[in-house]
C-alpha cells in the first residue's frame, strides 16, 4: 500500500514513461457480455484514461508556446472526457448478461482516444508511435 | 551415450540462440544510441528542410506539415492528397495506425481549432481559413 503511494507520486512527464504505465484494454469478442466483464473493460479504460490525463497535464504548460502541439493535447484531452463520460453510463437491468454492442459506443470513443493518442506521439517521439499503439 | 550426445547438442543450439540474442541487444542498443545522436544533430540544425526533400516532414508533427503544404500550393487538397504528400516527405506514421487515420484525425483536431477548414460541403477537401 505504502510502495502504491510512492509510486502514484510519480508524475508522467514522458511518452516512455507513459507508454511503461499503460496496460492494452481487451474488448470481450463474446456475444454475450456478463456485467463482470464490462466493469473489469471499464475499469482498465479509466485507467489508462488517468495515465493519459496525467502525461496531457504535465505536458500541457509547456505546450503553450507551441500552437500545433497544444490543439493536439486539448483534443486528447477531449476524447478522454468523452470515454469517461461513455464509461460512467449504466444500462438498465444492470445484471443479466448484454450483447456485445453495448459497449459499441465506448468502443469508438476510446478508438478515437487512442488515434489522439498517438498523434500526440507523432509529435513528441515519433519512433514510439507503434509501442504506444500496442500499449493501449 | 546417445543422451549424453542428446545433452550436448541441446547446450551447444542454447548456447547458440544466447550468443544470438546477446548479439541483437547489442546491435539494438547501437542503433538505439545512433538514433539519439543523429537526432540531437539534427536538432542542432536551424531552419526548415528543402521543399524539395524527401524528408522535408521528417521535423514536423502531422497538424505542421499539412499547414505547410497547403501554404505552399495555395489550393484545398484531400485527405488521400495530403497523405500521399507527407508520406512522400518522410513523417513518420509507424506500421501499425494507417497513415488515412492519423490524418484525419490531426485534420478534424485543426479543423476544430479553426486553422484548418473542409473546403466542400461534402468534407473531402481540407483548406486554409478563407481560401475557398
Amino acid at each position: 500500500m505504502k510502495r502504491e503511494r510512492l509510486f502514484r507520486r510519480i508524475k508522467i512527464t514522458s511518452i516512455e514513461a507513459l507508454i511503461a504505465a499503460l496496460s492494452p484494454v481487451r474488448f470481450p469478442d463474446d456475444q454475450q457480455i456478463t456485467s463482470v466483464e464490462i466493469i473489469q473493460v471499464k475499469r482498465e479504460i479509466r485507467t489508462n484514461c488517468d495515465l493519459l490525463l496525467e502525461y496531457v497535464h504535465a505536458v500541457l504548460p509547456a505546450a503553450v508556446a507551441s500552437p500545433g502541439r497544444l490543439i493536439i493535447l486539448n483534443q486528447l484531452r477531449r476524447d478522454i472526457f468523452e470515454v469517461r463520460s461513455e464509461c460512467g453510463k449504466v444500462s438498465v437491468n444492470f445484471l443479466r448478461p448484454k450483447h456485445k454492442r453495448i459497449l459499441s459506443r465506448l468502443r469508438a470513443a476510446y478508438e478515437e482516444m487512442r488515434l489522439a493518442a498517438i498523434v500526440v506521439c507523432q509529435q513528441e517521439e515519433p519512433a514510439l508511435i507503434d509501442s504506444l499503439t500496442v500499449a493501449l | 551415450m546417445a543422451k549424453a550426445k542428446k545433452t550436448v547438442v541441446y547446450k551447444r543450439v542454447q548456447e547458440l540462440r544466447e550468443s544470438t540474442l546477446s548479439h541483437l541487444a547489442g546491435e539494438y542498443q547501437d542503433a538505439l544510441h545512433y538514433t539519439v545522436e543523429l537526432r540531437r544533430a539534427i536538432d542542432g540544425f536551424r531552419g526548415p528542410i528543402p521543399d524539395d526533400s524527401p524528408h522535408r516532414y521528417l521535423r514536423q508533427d502531422v497538424g505542421d506539415a499539412i499547414l505547410a503544404y497547403l501554404t505552399r500550393v495555395g489550393k484545398s487538397k484531400s485527405i488521400k492528397d495530403l497523405v500521399a504528400e507527407l508520406e512522400s516527405g518522410g513523417c513518420i506514421f509507424g506500421m501499425i495506425k494507417s497513415p488515412t487515420e492519423i490524418v484525419t484525425k490531426a485534420v478534424k483536431a485543426y479543423i476544430q481549432s479553426g486553422r484548418l477548414e473542409w473546403a466542400d460541403r461534402k468534407q473531402t477537401l481540407v483548406g486554409l481559413p478563407g481560401e475557398k
